[in-house]
């Protein structure tokens, strides 16, 4: 499996919250190979269970969300103008006057209305222009409740830096991808559950119903940080190329700590390029598992990423590649 | 006469008792997140007295008094353990740590607080200031993720990252001072004096005494998690009723008397709809017949303690909120009245001690 080629596939099938299904036919077709049984829940998310062959084994449950930030459809105007409402952390700023594509192929321009200045951007003040002259056009490619996204695109950049959307969380979808690879031949003393879950973006929805059903000892979770390696950014030990990054915190959890030592060990004993993430704003799905059922050891490794929410969001494929080992080497420790 | 003496100097001893086992608690760094730290510390004060102790994968420090009697209702008694704090998030040059706040605390109250920093190596430190001389009128107060903790010159940044890295926790300093009338200040109050008082009333009573099975829950991430440890903790225990202690803003000058409660005048019962209204009644009973002073706070939708989370967990847990009022929230220097520390004390033993709430709460086999 090349890192690349694999997050690129997954970054162009749109996947806005609560519209996980093309995404989740795409892994579930890739997966299937490496474990021993596949599921999909009623919310929707992708369970792929590893089995080990001791009775009464502990759980290890690895999740990256599937989903990714967009717009809903709330109302056409009689000019044509689609109206939207935002699903998960839009930057407006960023997102207006770029090119959106909904869940029918339909592709539009999201502007705002001539009247409002950047700062003062929201969903309300917004539209998408998809070339209708009127409503009645426009009800012919658009319905209420239709989904849009910010359109899919990964380049390359210099070295090994790549940019483009959307990376958060495919990023992490594809480091579980490649870690179910790896991992496809051999024995574990415990299950290991693949969860790619849905609703991330929208309030770590997906994951409280899996970990429920699981009720995993050990729960770490595969998702972007943010870095504070870019001109006036706030204060934060974290650079893009840095290695993987251990969370200890963000604004939703603080990590159980023997996780944090038990990661941080095995990075130094394998020489994989890491360093330690206190992020102190935005929310994973690490939260969600470690305070679900009766509660779980929760952790993170998290992909370094410049312009997060973005069109050019701006990863590091060797950050990447150490996250992968670091999983990695961290399971075959357990 | 001689007899009412001895009584007065018994609730002496209690109030001392109590204001020891407070500061003995408080004084264990418990930053939100860190509780995990604790446990060797907190179990080795108290597992003598219980008859079990559980830590979970989370933090939750789970204590067990049981009574003895098989098919006991469970009753749950909730005092998060978390307090707020601080994490490293950068090391700098010259023996400087970057920190941002975890829980909620003002930026005004920081600068010039001593700290320790718990680290591989404990460190001591001051947060940076300002010097006045050198501010403008108009300067704000600097956010909080900017704030500096000065250790000490003589450290380099690879230095002093070897004692304390990126993520380590920090705490404001342990100090300790008996103000008049039995008021007592420091840090920590929030929320271990309820868990302090809610383990000496239990265990100051014989098992035969207990109404049920109690489990004191020192929940976890109280201060960060929305309540999420507390959850945890009735999932597990699946409690017939319980009753959730958190400390509550005490009324002082210039503090709003709708939103607060008085200090020195016993305990406060909420009165929210994240709490059950039956058992909140029989609570206000049982003072009412033990001559236990307490003020009743309506707070309409939520109490902004565990007891909403309790409230929904499992299949749902009829629950109290009881208070303990305190001045100076989340500052190194909340104050607590030794007398309401006693009220609550003598109201936690009404309530484990409660025949008629066993009998009026217990769940029914098969209940819906």
């Amino acid at each position: 499996m090349n890192l690349y080629a694999t997050l690129k596939r997954l970054c162009l099938i749109s996947s806005p919250s609560g519209r996980e299904g093309a995404v989740r036919e795409e892994i579930s077709s890739i997966i299937s190979p490496f474990v021993d049984s596949v599921s999909v829940d009623s919310l929707g998310n992708l369970i792929a269970l590893k089995k080990s062959r001791t009775e009464g084994a502990k759980k290890v449950m690895l999740c990256a969300h599937m989903d990714e930030i967009g717009f809903i459809v709330n109302s056409i105007g009689e000019d044509g103008a689609v109206r939207v409402g935002t699903l998960g952390g839009i930057r407006l700023a960023a997102a207006s006057y770029t090119k959106v594509i909904s869940q029918r192929g339909v592709k539009g321009a999201l502007c705002a209305n001539a009247d409002v200045q950047p700062a003062d951007y929201k969903a309300d003040t917004m539209y998408i222009d998809i070339g209708a002259k009127n409503k009645r056009e426009a009800e012919r490619y658009v319905k209420i409740g239709d989904t849009f996204v910010c359109e899919p695109s990964l380049s390359k950049l210099c070295f090994s830096r790549v940019c483009g959307r959307p990376i958060d969380d495919r990023v992490g979808c594809a480091v579980l991808l490649e870690l179910a690879e790896r991992l496809s031949g051999v024995e574990l003393s415990f299950d290991v559950y693949f969860v790619f879950s849905v609703q991330e973006e929208v309030g770590c929805r997906g994951s409280k119903p899996a970990t429920f059903a699981i009720s995993p000892d050990i729960a770490i979770c595969f998702d972007v940080t943010a870095t504070g390696d870019t001109p006036s950014a706030k204060p934060m030990a974290c650079a893009l190329g840095g290695g993987a990054a251990i969370k200890i915190k963000d604004n939703s959890v603080i990590c159980h700590e023997d996780i944090v030592k038990a990661l941080c060990k095995v990075a130094e004993a394998e020489k994989i390029p890491y360093q330690r993430e206190v992020l102190t704003f935005g929310g994973t799905d690490t939260s969600s598992m470690q305070l679900t059922g009766c509660g779980a050891m929760a952790g993170a490794i998290s992909i370094p990423m410049r312009y997060v929410h973005s069109g050019v969001e701006t990863c590091d494929m060797k950050d990447v590649a150490a996250c992968v080992s670091l999983a990695e080497k961290y399971l075959l420790s357990l | 006469m001689a007899s009412e003496e001895k009584f007065d100097k018994d609730i002496e001893n209690i109030k001392f008792q109590l204001q020891n086992e407070i500061i003995k608690l408080c004084s264990i760094a418990t930053v939100s997140g860190f509780e995990s730290r604790a446990t060797e510390k907190v179990s080795s004060m108290y597992r003598d007295r219980l008859d079990s102790f559980y830590c979970d994968a989370v933090g939750n420090h789970i204590l067990l008094r049981s009574c003895g009697r098989k098919d006991a209702v469970k009753i749950m008694i909730d005092a998060h353990l978390d307090e707020i704090g601080f994490v490293v998030t950068e090391v700098l040059d010259g023996g400087f740590l970057r920190i941002a706040n975890i829980g909620g605390i003002d930026r005004a109250i920081i600068q010039g607080a001593e700290v320790t920093v718990l680290g591989d190596e404990t460190l001591h430190g001051v947060i940076a200031s300002t010097p006045p001389h050198l501010k403008g009128d108009d300067d704000k107060l600097p956010t909080i993720d900017k704030a500096l903790v000065d250790v000490g010159l003589g450290y380099s940044k690879e230095e002093l990252e070897k004692i304390a890295c990126v993520g380590t926790p920090v705490i404001f300093d342990k100090t300790y001072t008996s103000l008049k009338n039995g008021r007592l200040a420091g840090p920590s109050f929030d929320n271990k004096a309820c868990g302090a008082i809610a383990i000496c009333a239990v265990t100051s009573l014989e098992p035969s005494e207990l109404a049920g099975d109690v489990y004191i829950t020192l929940s976890c991430r109280e201060e960060t998690a929305s309540r999420g440890g507390a959850y945890l903790c009735a999932n597990r225990i699946s409690p017939d009723y319980a009753m959730v202690i958190d400390v509550n803003l005490a009324n002082a000058p210039d503090v709003s008397e709708r939103e607060s409660v008085p200090m020195g005048e016993g305990i406060s019962i909420s009165y929210s709809s994240s709490t059950s209204r039956a058992l909140t009644r029989e609570c206000a009973r049982l003072c009412k017949e033990g001559e236990i002073p307490f003020t009743p706070k309506a707070e309409p939708s939520s109490t902004g303690t565990n007891a909403v989370a309790v409230n929904i967990a499992g299949g749902g847990v009829p629950v109290v909120d009881v208070g303990l009022p305190l001045r100076n929230m989340h500052t190194y220097n909340e104050i607590i009245a030794l007398d309401d520390c006693y009220s609550l004390y003598r109201f936690i033993r009404a309530f484990v001690t409660s025949r008629e709430l066993a009998e009026g709460f217990a769940r029914e086999e098969g209940e819906i």
